[in-house]
């Protein structure tokens, strides 16, 4: 008897209880469902197409196979940029994506595209230059290039062409992926594995070689 | 009051100078920025009438990353093209040739009213100079021996020198950069004209408001830019470089995490659904 009066007097709070889950799990599932659709490759390319980069040039679009066309002074790029800033954007033709470039690798960077590694070079200049972006937006078909498939990047000092040379997977804490390089390279890291949930131990690392700038 | 009065401009004084003792010292040690150079960068030659490259016991070759380009504006002579190679593009009397000059006539006018400047012995031979603004005794310049530049560890170092009338090199000099300096960050403004030495090392921007001449086999890092006049080059070899990279890449940086939490919230979210549903179908159990 008095179980039956405590379930009769419980009833509403599962009822409250169970609409309070579904509808929490809707919440979820719609803000990820936007903020996946807000990563989608129309967004970013629209995204890519609408600001102009915050990064000052130095001079004239910079030369690098060809030296008689125009170059910077002193260096590509009169000031480095802050986090966060638009440094300019890059496309993989082979998949089919236009990316906005920014400064930073911190998450509310990599949410908005594609982030360059400040630790590292900037695109074009000669060593290694390092950019990010999550495998399950801006990066998740990273897999599919293949050897000698350009990227291009597109800054306020010139266009740079890079052909892809190299694809690895290395762990998280590998120390031998972000390091000096004596000719201008690009390096794209993301996680993996690419389907994996949650944090992914590893990073799948795709080197190209400057081919052209101009 | 009217002692007041003459007292005043006295006390003004003694403060304007007081003031000036204060800001000097800040101003002498701040560090030169590079001068712009602008679109006469891309160029390794260029005059204002005449380019004559001559030919003895071998050809003039141009190199350079920064540009290899020939300019002649508002002239357009360019004689001895075939005693040349590396040349980039050539402006003769054209838009680009004109853009560059009016460049290099911002340069120049930059590099001559920079303050503060050091005097120095008009012989630059056998001295070891820091970053700064340098002007001679007498005004003109002229190295024989060797001339260090001395950067101190800082690659953006800016090295000016301006003379008020010449330069002269003598055959065989070589200007020695040690510490970090760069060919890119060496400035010079000559009011007159100037003459590199045969076989001589010279390094730098070499802006003349007349002409330059450069003997047999010089070796030079840098520019060749005369503003009115002509620039005459035998068997020499120019490399316009750009500057090196100051900012290196981090060795052994640690890789950016690059996960996100979207498809962890989906997931969650199905699951809280189904609990919810679950939790629902279940709650007639309690009436």
């Amino acid at each position: 008897m008095n179980s039956g009066k405590h379930s009769k007097g419980t009833r509403p709070l599962i009822t409250l209880l169970s609409l309070g889950l579904v509808v929490l799990g809707i919440g979820c599932v719609s803000w990820a469902a936007f903020s996946i659709w807000s990563q989608s490759d129309e967004q970013l390319n629209k995204a890519a197409a609408a600001s102009a980069p915050t990064v000052e040039a130095t001079a004239a679009p910079a030369p690098v196979s060809a030296p008689a066309t125009p170059a910077p002074e002193p260096v590509f790029y009169a000031t480095r940029p802050k986090s966060g800033d638009k440094i300019g954007t890059l496309s993989i033709p082979a998949l089919d994506r236009s990316l906005p470039l920014l400064e930073g690798t911190t998450n509310k960077v990599l949410d908005r595209g594609v982030g360059h590694y400040s630790g590292s070079v900037l695109p074009g200049e000669v060593d290694n230059c390092v950019v990010s972006g999550h495998r399950d937006t801006v990066f998740r078909r990273l897999n599919k290039l293949k050897i000698g498939d350009k990227v291009i990047v597109k800054t306020s000092a010139g266009t740079f062409t890079y052909a892809v040379s190299r694809k690895r997977i290395v762990h998280a804490d590998d120390k031998t992926v972000i390091v000096p390089t004596d000719h201008a390279v690009l390096t794209l890291t993301t996680c993996y594995p690419f389907n994996y949930v949650g944090s992914a131990p590893d990073r799948y690392i795709v080197s190209a070689d400057l081919v052209t700038g101009e | 009051m009217n002692t007041l009065k003459k007292c005043r401009p006295l006390s003004l004084m003694v403060a304007l100078m007081f003031t000036a003792m204060m800001l000097l010292p800040a101003v002498s040690l701040a560090a030169q920025p590079t001068v712009g150079m602008g679109t006469a960068r891309n160029f390794a030659i260029l005059a204002g009438q005449t380019v004559t490259v001559d030919v003895e016991a071998g050809i003039t070759t141009i190199s350079g990353t920064a540009g290899r380009d020939l300019g002649v504006s508002p002239g357009s002579a360019f004689t001895g093209g075939e005693n040349a190679t590396g040349i980039g593009a050539l402006h003769l009397a054209d838009a680009v040739a004109l853009q560059a000059q009016k460049d290099l006539g911002t340069a120049y006018d930059d590099a001559a009213l920079r303050i503060p400047f050091t005097t120095i012995p008009v012989e630059l031979g056998g001295t070891t100079l820091k970053a700064g603004v340098y002007v001679t005794e007498t005004g003109a310049l002229e190295l024989t021996g060797e001339l260090t530049l001395d950067a101190e560890g800082d690659p953006d170092a800016v090295f000016i020198f301006k003379s008020a009338s010449s330069l002269v090199t003598a055959s065989g000099s070589n200007i020695r950069l040690i510490n970090g300096a760069q060919p890119c960050h060496v400035f010079w403004q000559v009011t007159s004209s100037a003459t590199l030495g045969a076989g001589s090392h010279f390094v730098g921007h070499l802006m003349a408001l007349t002409s330059i001449e450069v003997l047999a086999g010089a070796t030079i890092d840098g520019q060749l830019l005369a503003r009115n006049g002509s620039v005459t080059l035998i068997n020499d070899t120019i490399n316009n470089n750009r500057c090196e990279s100051t900012t290196p890449t981090t060795s052994g940086g640690e890789l950016p995490k690059t996960a996100t939490p979207f498809y962890d919230v989906l997931v969650l979210g199905v699951a809280l659904m189904l609990v919810g549903a679950g939790v629902w179908s279940i709650r007639k159990r309690f009436e």
